[in-house]
């Protein structure tokens, strides 16, 4: 079984990498068959279900394309006035069209393209030129919103909205609502509805609930299909109200009720091409999209990391997640480090022929030399000079129109600034310009820790404009190099500023007790600017299991203490044992702490 | 594993990545929930990776858009529809249709996603509607179709319990899909199930692979060195060659011959015919491609 995801898919060749994949299974006979195929890891909760109703723009509807009997029979179902008539703008191409002002009304819905699209700098630019550009959105404040949108919509979010989505098993589930929208937020199905009948098409788009667009939805599914289809959901353009409610998750095709769940397609040998059966494609001879040269000499990477995801706006919002990695990060190798003066913690500018961005250097044995790797997830909102999406070249594959985001000639430089620190505030707001930090969610508020060339005066006259009438305190020692003040109203800490050298600054943790106070206390107080706890037991080391959190130093004391495998850890601190997410870590860790005793070992008997 | 559901709850599924994990909310009345993985659901379990865990740390309205806004005023829904309706009337009667655009998201659900494709393609005339799954599995979907004439997955979860070799290509499925990856740790443990990574870095799941190949970006060759490799020793299935794809394009296969030069010979490559074993041995594939 081969499984595959954006290394293969995000690239200029990404079609003919899914093809190369899918001809070894071809050739051996291991597609259809229980344990065997290839299999696409999707990165989105409903990636299938858009793919399904056609919502790419070189697909109809329905799995069905654009010839003259496809358009004819999808436009007699809708009762269509203006279908159609040939393939629409790809993404890249789409927001290409915006910015030569070809395209002059754009709808964004639900996704962040100021942040994830290739370019965003200039897809961001691009968004300003529109003569009417709408966002819906559930958030009050995206990279995407800051370009400025004619009409902003609040949609209802996770929770709240009702519908249902495919995973990558073909398998349809319902996401149900379990909270109350929230404000005058509503469902993107009934906004575009609303807008319809507002054009004149209200008896196309009179629907009650979303229901009766899943009926519609299964029933274009069905209509004259005969089995020349894939994509089958018969069985579902009947559902009744109370059994979409009740709706189990189950795979698709689903052409008649009588019709038992299809786990595996393709095991009986027939292909939905014209002669029935699969196609070999034959590859063209892998190059780079553009090679590395003299002024972009690395090959940048874009990624994930494990507990953040896309750009933030949902997962930015839990404590438990920030603490994995906290900071806009660019990894690179030991070697290219030393050769550049490179330091773990610092900073690099990465530098290509499209943008640039300040990320925090982690040195990493893993990463090949002359490669670095980037995630994707940070943007203005969130942090300061850490939009990756701007850094990536706009080249696609030319049968997918996928963007070709893992292999960016790049620059990579050293860079310094005057001061370091980190603020606590209980909202999220920009810090003085020249300073690069990311926000991190704590209980009651943000943490991020930041590197600047400003005065401390100007920083924390800009984080003093931001809560007006609060007590302030400070304590400063110039000849250490150390300014820390914090704004109090009623009592309860408003925000916190420490700033100075790398040296003498605690890890902003220091503060968490003081930070949850309703009213600090006289040895809070005391504390408060002390660098130091109050409290006797105080970890500020990463957090290794986000569940649990449970953080790296505990986890060297279970190991100290006897603990010497994953499971013995799981056993003690739970680490490890819900989602397993941590576990490749958990292992390095115990690892290493192996190998020290070896090290130890093998000192004490040669000695 | 989370700890058994018992408290009443609404089966839902988790709005993150497509492993479509299937998760209970427990409202607790104060616009929070209490979350779980639901046992019931195939596609988990009961299992949650980091972020569907945390996801009660993400139901405050702190950040949400709370009324529609014009021209970065509040306004009603109806004023806001008004503007919507009318600026797109105005741009197709004045541009034409290809002058509007909708830019959508695999975030949002199956009849949000129906409703826009069908005002679009139907109503406004244009298929300038596309998503940002575009930027996700586009290639996959031009994949799937070029091999198989429809974008079909063939498989399902259940083939990673079953199968004896998980070849994991440009995925970091520790970190990206963290359930599914565990469900392969599993069948690893339970049956020997061996896990190759095939990738240009260093990652949590290649760390932890049987075998790791560590390739240059531009890779296609390797997979088309496996294929060669599978004729060579002789587990390329002829049959479904011939019965399966037409004669016209199993004769076209000119890397075949060319990626075949490039591998070192061994004489694992005459390894047993693994026709009558389901997979080829490690070992073999390790030699060979190394």
């Amino acid at each position: 079984m081969t499984l595959y995801s954006q290394g293969v898919n995000q690239s200029w060749l990404g079609t003919d990498k899914v093809n190369a994949i899918i001809n070894c299974h071809l050739a051996t006979g291991r597609i259809g068959k229980p344990g065997a195929g290839p299999f696409s890891l999707t990165g989105q909760p409903n990636a299938m279900g858009g793919r399904e109703v056609g919502g790419l723009a070189n697909q109809l509807a329905a799995h069905m394309g654009f010839s003259a009997e496809e358009i004819d029979r999808v436009r007699r179902f809708w009762g269509a006035p203006r279908m159609a008539r040939r393939e629409g703008l790809k993404t890249v191409a789409l927001f290409e069209a915006v910015a030569q002002g070809d395209i002059k009304a754009l709808w964004i819905m639900g996704t962040n393209p100021a942040v994830s699209l290739p370019r965003a700098d200039h897809v961001r630019a691009a968004l300003r030129k529109l003569d009417l550009l709408i966002v819906s959105d559930s958030a009050r404040a995206t990279d995407t919103i800051g370009a400025g949108p004619h009409v902003l919509l609040p949609v209802a979010a996770w929770g709240e909205k009702d519908g249902t989505v495919t995973n990558s098993e073909r398998r349809i589930s319902r996401q149900r609502s379990f909270l109350p929208p929230a404000g005058e937020a509503k469902p993107d199905w009934w906004a575009v509805s609303e807008t319809a009948k507002r054009m004149g098409f209200g008896a196309a788009f009179d629907y009650p609930g979303p229901i009766a667009i899943f009926r519609e939805h299964a029933a274009l599914s069905a209509f004259e299909n005969n089995g020349s289809r894939d994509f089958d959901l018969g069985a579902l353009a009947v559902l009744g109200d109370a059994d979409y409610d009740s709706l189990t998750p189950r795979q698709w095709p689903m052409p008649s009720l009588s019709s038992s769940e299809k786990k595996r397609i393709f095991a009986d040998g027939h292909f939905f091409t014209p002669s029935g059966r699969a196609r070999f494609v034959a590859t063209l001879k892998p190059l780079l999209a553009e090679t590395p040269d003299a002024v972009f000499p690395f090959l940048l990477n874009t990624g994930r990391v494990r507990d953040q995801w896309h750009t933030m706006t949902r997962t930015g919002l839990s404590p438990k997640l920030a603490s994995h990695m906290p900071d806009p990060f660019v990894e690179v190798n030991p070697e290219d480090a030393s050769k550049l003066g490179l330091a773990g913690d610092g900073f690099a500018q990465v530098r290509t022929g499209h943008g640039s961005a300040v990320l925090r250097v982690i040195i990493n044995a893993a990463q090949v030399p002359g490669r670095i790797f980037a995630a994707i997830h940070w943007n203005d909102e969130t942090a300061a000079r850490a939009r990756v999406g701007a850094l990536v070249h706009a080249i696609t594959d030319p049968h997918s129109g996928q963007p070709d985001s893992k292999a960016i000639p790049a620059a990579l430089t050293p860079i310094s600034f005057a001061a370091h620190g980190f603020v606590l505030m209980r909202e999220r707001t920009p810090l003085a310009s020249d300073t690069v930090f990311a926000w991190n969610a704590i209980e009651g508020g943000y943490a991020a820790r930041f590197a600047t060339n400003e005065s401390f005066t100007a920083l924390f006259e800009a984080l003093a404009g931001q809560s007006r009438y609060a007590e302030r305190t400070g304590y400063n020692d110039p000849s250490r190099g150390i300014f820390r003040a914090a704004l109090i109203r009623r009592e309860k800490l408003q925000a916190v500023l420490f700033y100075g050298r790398v040296k003498e600054l605690p890890p902003w943790s220091c503060l968490a007790d003081a930070w949850r106070l309703e009213r600090l206390d006289s040895t809070a107080r005391r504390f408060l600017l002390s660098g130091r706890t109050a409290s006797a037991r105080f970890d500020a080391s990463p957090t290794i299991c986000a569940c649990f959190g449970v953080k790296l130093r505990a986890i060297h004391e279970t190991i100290a203490d006897g603990a010497c495998s994953t499971e013995a850890i799981g056993k003690r601190l739970k680490a490890g044992s819900n989602c397993g997410s941590c576990l490749p870590e958990l292992r390095r860790i115990v690892a290493r702490a192996a190998a020290r005793v070896r090290e130890t070992a093998d000192a004490y008997q040669s000695a | 594993m989370n700890a058994p559901t018992k408290a009443p709850g609404v089966r839902t599924v988790c709005p993150y990545c497509g492993v479509g994990c299937g998760i209970v909310a427990t409202p607790d009345s104060l616009g929070g929930a209490a979350i779980a993985g639901d046992e019931a659901h195939p596609a988990n379990f009961g299992r949650l990776c980091s972020k569907g865990s945390a996801l009660g740390e993400t139901l405050s309205l702190e950040t949400r858009l709370l009324h529609p806004m014009v021209d970065g005023v509040r306004a009603t829904w109806d004023a806001a529809l008004e503007r919507i309706a009318k600026g797109l009337r105005q741009t197709v009667e004045r541009h034409g249709p290809d002058a509007v655009a909708f830019y959508l998201s695999g975030q949002l659900l199956t009849e949000d996603y129906y409703v826009a494709n069908k005002l679009m393609k139907g109503f406004i005339g244009s298929s300038n509607v596309d998503t940002n799954s575009r930027l996700c599995m586009s290639s996959s979907v031009a994949g799937h179709c070029r091999a198989f004439g429809s974008d079909t997955v063939p498989g399902c979860y259940e083939d990673l319990d079953e199968a004896d070799l998980l070849v994991l290509v440009g995925s970091n499925a520790a970190w990206c899909h963290p359930v599914l990856y565990q469900r392969m740790v599993r069948a690893r443990e339970a049956h020997g199930a061996r896990i190759i990574t095939i990738d240009v870095r260093g990652t949590a799941t290649t760390e932890n692979a049987d075998l790791a190949l560590t390739l240059r970006p531009a890779w296609t060759p390797c997979c088309s060195a496996v294929f060669s490799l599978t004729w060579t020793m002789g587990i390329l299935s002829t049959a479904p060659l011939s019965a399966r794809t037409p004669k016209a394009l199993t004769r076209r296969l000119p890397e075949r011959a060319e990626s075949r030069r490039t591998l070192p010979r061994s004489p694992k490559n005459a390894a047993p015919r693994a026709r009558t074993s389901p997979l080829f041995s490690i070992s073999s594939l390790r030699q060979s491609v190394s």
